[in-house]
């Protein structure tokens, strides 16, 4: 009888029904969502678990557990009927298990989030704005550019919890073939052409721009903002066809097609050890997950950070703010706001900065980087730090950007026909961001 | 109990076959069925994953018509499949070939060949860049200029699709030589002795014999390396991100584009049924077209 029943055509209805309650009930769970803002369920008295995850910030993972532990222990002795858990994730596919996790409503309450990430899940309302948190002695401890980073529609959304920074770092064994020394390193990025053609007359490769990373690391973002424009303004206009964008582009442009770097460059993410391995005079390096490395501070050449250079509007640095956000699925934000404020106290911002060697968002840190070689200067140039760009659709602009670079670096594009088509491209992005969003408030 | 009984004698001995089965059958269902037909469900949504999902009806596979990018990415990926399918093919017969002839040594070789089938593609992709990198000291620009020919850059628009076959083909052809070998192993032998009574020499065995009676097996393979390479995704976003300039931005890797950052998940399935229905188009065709005259005895 069995063997007839799955014989027979029940076998294609049991798979119809399976099929149709997995949709119904996936259905019916994708459309329960929290509502941001709002703290649901158990009242803020009852004991409560803050889930937070969390990355391998240093490369010392017992280390490091540790000190979440310490954290969690005098944080709950504290707070009692709070209790934390902190998992630490792999830093990989993180996007993708953050918007899994959110979307069947299982997500932690607290995750740590670089700004083009924390930008587009604000918008998309996956986040807690945070302003009746964000008391006046964390802004005030924070240096304005870097409150300006978790920001997203003038609300807060994060606590810095650390800071990245880019510069330009120089052989300067190399640039003593074309009378260059510390103390007269580039100050503009017509300073820094000119460096770069005398060193391509002595048949060296001057830079080693990154044009198939992510613009932040390959100085894009930092020589818009020094000629005074963006890609895209706060209030969704592209601009990056205008006469500062052009000019960045063309100018990039002409240090690859001059060969001012190697073709590589096009699209190998390959920058530090083309450095390392003296094939390059410079490079945008990043401080803590580069400078900080053993393969850098054993370099057996002499080597510096160079000044911020300026263009005509100004000079800044690109710069990656972390941060801790609070999530729509938290059902306490209360507690889960006590537990980052704990965090990013003056004490435990200095304990993690030493740890993980990343710089303290804190003034009242000041700098954690020890004797560590080039550090010093990187930290003196946070007061020009500026990271991606203050659009939410940050995370969808930068693979958009990279293309739009290339084309223009190899001359397949002009550089009027590639920021045309670029800006075009950006509009469709922003288009379906906001429809996006408009989906999930 | 008399029903137990019952059952049991109705469904005789295959009564654990069914045991075994349904936990693979409800898998299949849930892991394989149900995302199927969910994807084409939400291919008539705009689904941003967190949210409330908005029907469009045919809002997404009308943007797909138009999408440059999506046929730019269609035509990367039939390129890649170009330079990919027939060298993985004739690379993993010729070495399923070499370790079957019983020379000395080719014990050790199975496992060398097979290596880079298991090994991480983000080793292997760390290994292309140390091989290709564009510096006159790089191996492969060292080798070139034995030969007096200039460095290269191997990540250039002109190149780099063909350095991300290579990377396929360098894992992947160990596995199609395990294929092969099998299909080797169960051509008997008398066949051989017979065309070698016949006179005949070692290229009319290949040819004749061989080739033939391995057609199961090359249809197997043909199959497979298809759907594999137009599904090609992990070398491009490991090593080129799809770059440059979209040169080797593959439909799979688009599809993740549209999904993971700027949260389409709805149009991502669009594309990812075309994907599909190109799939299931070129494998009947090839299952139609070559299967005809296959003998499985």
């Amino acid at each position: 009888m069995f063997k007839k029943w799955l014989e027979r055509k029940n076998l294609a209805k049991a798979a119809a029904v399976l099929i149709a309650s997995s949709l119904l009930f996936t259905g019916c769970t994708a459309q329960k969502t929290n509502t941001p803002g709002q703290a649901k369920g158990p009242d803020s008295s009852k004991a409560y678990n803050v889930k937070m995850w969390a990355f391998p910030f240093s490369t010392e993972p017992d280390k490091e557990k540790a000190m979440w532990d310490d954290m969690i222990k005098s944080f709950q002795e504290k707070n009692p009927g709070i209790t934390v858990s902190v998992q630490t994730l792999p830093w990989g596919n993180r996007e993708q298990k953050m918007m899994t996790a959110l979307a069947a409503n299982k997500g932690p309450d607290i995750v740590y989030m670089n700004p083009d990430i924390m930008k587009q899940f604000a918008y998309n309302n996956v986040l807690q704005p945070i302003d009746k948190y964000y008391t006046d002695e964390i802004k005030n401890d924070i240096p304005e550019n870097v409150n300006e980073e978790v920001k997203v529609n003038g609300k807060f959304y994060g606590v810095p919890l650390l800071i990245d920074l880019r510069a330009f770092v120089y052989n300067l064994d190399m640039l003593k073939e074309i009378g260059m020394t510390k103390d007269n390193l580039p100050t503009t990025y017509d300073e820094y052409e000119q460096m770069l053609k005398k060193l391509k007359e002595k048949g060296k490769y001057g830079t080693y721009l990154e044009l198939g990373g992510s613009p932040s690391n390959n100085s894009i973002y930092a020589q818009l903002y020094s000629e005074g424009n963006d890609v895209i303004t706060s209030d969704g206009k592209v601009v990056i066809d205008n006469a500062a964008g052009k000019k960045v582009l063309s100018r990039i442009a002409k240090w690859y097609q001059e060969g001012y770097m190697p073709k590589d460059a096009l699209n190998v993410q390959n920058a530090m050890s083309s450095f390392i391995a003296g094939n390059v005079a410079s490079y945008h390096v990043a401080a803590l997950s580069e400078v900080k490395s053993k393969e850098f501070q054993g370099l057996k050449f002499n080597w510096a950070i160079g000044p911020v250079m300026k263009g005509e509007k100004g000079a800044y640095a690109s710069s990656t703010v972390g941060s801790l956000s609070i999530t729509k699925d938290s059902q306490n934000p209360d507690a889960a706001f006590k537990w980052i404020a704990w965090v990013t106290n003056k004490d435990n911002m200095k304990t993690f900065s030493s740890l993980t060697g990343f710089f303290a968002p804190r003034k009242s840190v000041g700098n954690t980087s020890g004797s560590l070689k080039g550090l010093d200067d990187l930290y003196s140039d946070l007061k020009f730090a500026r990271g991606e760009i203050g659009h939410p659709a940050a995370r969808q602009v930068n693979p958009l950007l990279t293309p739009a670079i290339q084309a223009i670096a190899t001359g397949t594009k002009t550089v009027d026909a590639g920021v045309a088509d670029l800006k075009k491209s950006i509009e469709g992005v922003v288009t379906t961001l906001n429809d996006v969003s408009n989906l999930t408030k | 109990m008399a029903k137990v009984t019952a059952v049991k004698k109705k469904t005789g001995s295959n009564y654990f076959v069914w045991i075994v089965l349904i936990p693979v059958m409800l898998h299949f269902m849930i892991f394989e069925i149900f995302p199927v037909i969910f994807s084409f469900i939400i291919s008539f949504f705009n689904w941003p994953i967190v949210g409330a999902p908005r029907f469009i009806g045919l809002g997404n596979w009308q943007r797909l018509l138009g999408d440059p990018l999506v046929w730019k990415s269609l035509l990367v990926t039939f390129k890649f499949s170009l330079y990919y399918i027939l060298p993985t093919i004739v690379i993993g017969l010729l070495l399923a070939l070499f370790i079957n002839s019983k020379l000395p040594g080719t014990g050790i070789f199975k496992s060398v060949f097979f290596l880079p089938s298991i090994t991480s593609v983000v080793v292997v992709a760390a290994l292309w860049v140390w091989i290709f990198i564009g510096f006159d000291e790089g191996i492969a620009n060292s080798a070139l200029h034995i030969f007096g020919i200039p460095s290269q850059s191997y990540f250039g628009r002109e190149l780099a699709l063909f350095v991300l076959a290579l990377l396929s083909i360098y894992r992947v052809s160990g596995t199609t030589m395990v294929y092969y070998y099998a299909g080797l192993k169960g051509i008997s032998e008398d066949v051989y002795e017979a065309a070698k009574i016949d006179g005949a020499n070692a290229w009319q065995k290949f040819y004749k014999i061989t080739l033939p009676l391995l057609k199961p097996t090359t249809l197997y393979v043909l199959i497979i390396t298809t759907i594999g390479s137009l599904q090609v995704f992990d070398s491009s976003y490991i090593l080129t991100r799809g770059g440059p300039d979209y040169a080797t931005s593959t439909l799979v890797y688009d599809i993740y584009k549209v999904g993971f950052f700027d949260m389409q998940f709805g149009y991502a399935s669009s594309i990812a049924y075309i994907l599909f229905i190109i799939i299931l188009l070129l494998t009947v065709i090839q299952y139609k077209f070559l299967n005809d005259d296959v003998s499985y005895n």
